[in-house]
């Protein structure tokens, strides 16, 4: 019976191995695609690894806009234990509506979002108190860490990096980090093993022509001009005449680009290049270039303005005061209206309309910028009896600051038409220069009058700063300004008529005048008080300028040599 | 009578050294595969140290960016002084006044003078 009993015992264990033998036959032969392909499942773990977007700097590599690691907040209502409660302390941490909280927490839904992108130092608390049914998802934010500086240019992105303004927006391509699809392994605990993944993902990044300190200059005497004459807004572009790279570029209001969301639509506007106004004086030099060029009339040519007045198809234009009869230079210098408008007249409305033009009124500059308009300048066919006394003083016509700045920067440069341009070079993430823009310079620009056409006209915009000039405010302690005043009445919306209390102010010029290293305009709108260029705009000029030229190490015109800074005198001036 | 004892000595121990041989190097697999495994692990932990760092470091240097801008520095009055223009000015450059190695040829100072 023992060896029965044994016998039972040894059969039933080998049938229990073969049982196991053929399931595991089974497995291995019939079983082993599927079989195989679940544990891939289980093993393998994809993932996405989404590169932050391009780092943003200025033209010294100071970075303007930079990714930080934020942590989105989300939850699953169905498990969520106490949603009063839980609603209660996500609202204290997120500082969102208690009642909105809690309806997304009583939810049907499987996955709701209760606040994204929150800084660690938030979120970090939350994630501590482990509170069921919620969850954190690390992210990457946009941080830009000058704050509103140079907000305008640089632009902004949406919660999910969508771009939205400035630079973010027409550099996205650039800018925008490619994601990239990775397979790890892990094991049971779900803990990965180590597959040699890059961690850290980089985009190309951008560096911009603005200087960071220029901007900042230009920001703050902007600012202090416009609270002196409690002005709606300004705007205020720097550019490099000779290559037209943009050194700064500020409006009034500024905004927050960490809190765009907070600032309102119209804060936002680029009014540097989105918003025409009528330039009145200063496209006098306009009608200046074109008479040079055609020679109608000399700067020697005298001029009767002492009617003070001038009649024009019925329509009657004054002087501020009284002229006399003086010379065309003396007509620019100290601003005259009429004698502009005389001088003027001596061309055909043709050749004034082809100048206009060719100055690059009426169509984009082509900077690097989103939103740019073009202002606008009739069709010389479409032109009224009135218009061309009307554009030769700077009416009738709309143009932006930046196009104002660009005709004037071909005075500084000899003649040649500049096209702005923002950004300098693209980098690898590795910070390698692989598009170094062709910033084109005199020798690639278009030339748009001659070179002795603009050393008379820089001559006589040097006299406007003098004494007896209407911009005498602009002058700067130690080297020659060339520039020009200017100021307009804005057109009220509610009688479609030329406003009494509301002017544009404006002065655009360059420094040094013989040697120019800054072109700049200031345009402010409607200033309280006072009004004419020369008081309002001119003295924010030559803040800025005086400022800028000490940050540029720019030495003074009347510099001796046994002093102790050294600078290097730019090629070919 | 001759005996061949080494023969038989051999024979002896090859089965064992053998049997010893393979169970050492399936041992030895074994162990060198737990110990791949195990660095894997340590390599893994290694890489989320680092991610942690990197974006500690964005942190930070976003931070220091953000306190170093010009911005704050003339905000909180730290002390934004330009230069004295009076004491800045142009070094014209003279041809042929170029710095020039023992050997009298033109050195590196001449080059960059060049540039």
């Amino acid at each position: 019976m023992p060896n029965a009993r044994a016998y039972i015992l040894c059969t039933a264990i080998l049938l229990g191995f073969a049982l196991v033998g053929v399931r595991l036959g089974d497995l291995m032969l019939f079983e082993h695609d599927s079989m195989s392909e679940k544990a891939r499942f289980q093993r393998l773990k994809n993932i996405q690894l989404k590169a932050g977007r391009g780092i943003i700097y200025d033209r010294r590599g100071r970075e303007l806009a930079v990714n930080v690691e934020a942590f989105s907040v989300y939850s699953d209502p169905s498990k969520v234990v106490d949603p009063e409660a839980t609603a209660r302390v996500l609202s204290d941490a997120t500082g969102r509506e208690y009642k909105s909280l809690l309806r997304s927490l009583r939810s049907d839904k499987r996955f709701v979002w209760i606040a994204r992108k929150l800084d660690k130092a938030l979120a970090e608390p939350l994630m501590k108190r482990d509170i069921p049914g919620i969850g954190f998802v690390s992210e990457l934010k946009r941080y830009y860490p000058k704050g509103s500086l140079a907000s305008h240019v640089v632009g902004f992105v949406g919660v999910d990096n969508q771009p939205l303004e400035g630079i973010e927006l027409e550099y996205d391509e650039v800018l925008r980090g490619e994601e990239q699809k990775v397979v790890l392994i892990r094991d049971a605990g779900g803990r990965t093993l180590s597959e040699g993944v890059d961690v850290e993902i980089g985009a190309r990044s951008v560096m911009l022509t603005v200087d960071e300190g220029l901007q900042y200059i230009v920001e703050q005497e902007l600012r202090t001009g416009i609270e002196k004459w409690s002005a709606s807004a300004g705007s205020a572009i720097m550019m490099d005449p000779f290559t037209g790279e943009i050194l700064a570029m500020a409006n009034y209001p500024l905004y927050n680009l960490n809190d765009a969301g907070a600032s309102n639509a119209s804060d936002r506007r680029n009014r540097a290049l989105i918003d025409p106004y009528e330039p009145g004086s200063t496209f006098k030099v306009v009608t200046a270039s074109a008479v040079l060029e055609e020679g109608v009339a000399s700067f020697d040519t005298m001029v009767d303005a002492s009617k003070g007045y001038i009649d024009v198809a019925g329509m009657r234009i004054w002087d501020t005061k009284n002229k006399g009869v003086l010379a065309f230079k003396d007509v620019i210098k100290t601003s005259s209206n009429v004698g502009t408008i005389l001088v003027g007249q001596r061309l055909q409305p043709a050749d004034l309309y082809g100048y206009i033009k060719r100055l690059g009124f009426g169509e984009r500059s082509g900077i690097d910028l989103p939103g740019e308009n073009p202002g606008l300048v009739r069709n010389v066919s479409d032109w009224s009896e009135t218009s061309q006394a009307a554009v030769s003083i700077g009416y009738e016509v709309a143009v932006t600051p930046l196009q104002i700045l660009r005709a004037y920067s071909a005075i500084a440069n000899g003649g040649i038409l500049v096209r702005p341009r923002v950004v300098a070079d693209v980098l690898t993430p590795e910070g390698i220069s692989i598009h170094r823009f062709d910033i084109p310079g005199s020798e690639t620009g278009e030339r748009v009058f001659s070179h002795s056409t603009a050393e008379k006209l820089r001559q006589v915009l040097v006299s406007v700063t003098e004494t007896g000039g209407t911009a005498e405010s602009a002058s700067i302690d130690g080297n020659l300004v060339a520039g020009k005043t200017g100021t307009t009445k804005l057109i009220d919306p509610e009688t479609g008529a030329y406003s009494k209390e509301k002017y544009v102010s404006s002065f655009v010029g360059f420094v040094p005048a013989d040697n120019p290293r800054l072109a700049m305009i200031v345009v402010i709108y409607e200033p309280q008080g006072r009004y004419y260029g020369g008081t309002v705009a001119a003295p924010v000029f030559r803040s800025i300028a005086d400022q800028s030229l000490a940050y540029l190490n720019v030495p003074r015109d009347d510099s001796i040599m046994d002093n102790v800074l050294l600078v290097q005198k730019r090629q070919g001036s | 009578m001759v005996r061949h004892y080494g023969g038989s000595v051999i024979a002896r121990m090859a089965a064992p050294v053998l049997g010893a041989m393979v169970f050492m190097g399936i041992f030895g697999m074994v162990w060198l595969r737990s110990e791949i495994i195990s660095s894997e692990y340590a390599i893994g932990k290694l890489e989320r140290r680092m991610e942690e760092a990197i974006k500690e470091k964005q942190q930070l240097e976003a931070v220091l960016s953000s306190a170093m801008s010009i911005q704050e520095v003339g905000q909180r009055g730290l002390g934004l002084n330009f230069p004295d223009r009076q004491k800045v000015f142009y070094v014209l450059r003279e041809e042929g006044v170029l710095g020039q190695t023992a050997s009298l040829k033109e050195g590196r100072a001449g080059r960059l003078a060049e540039r």
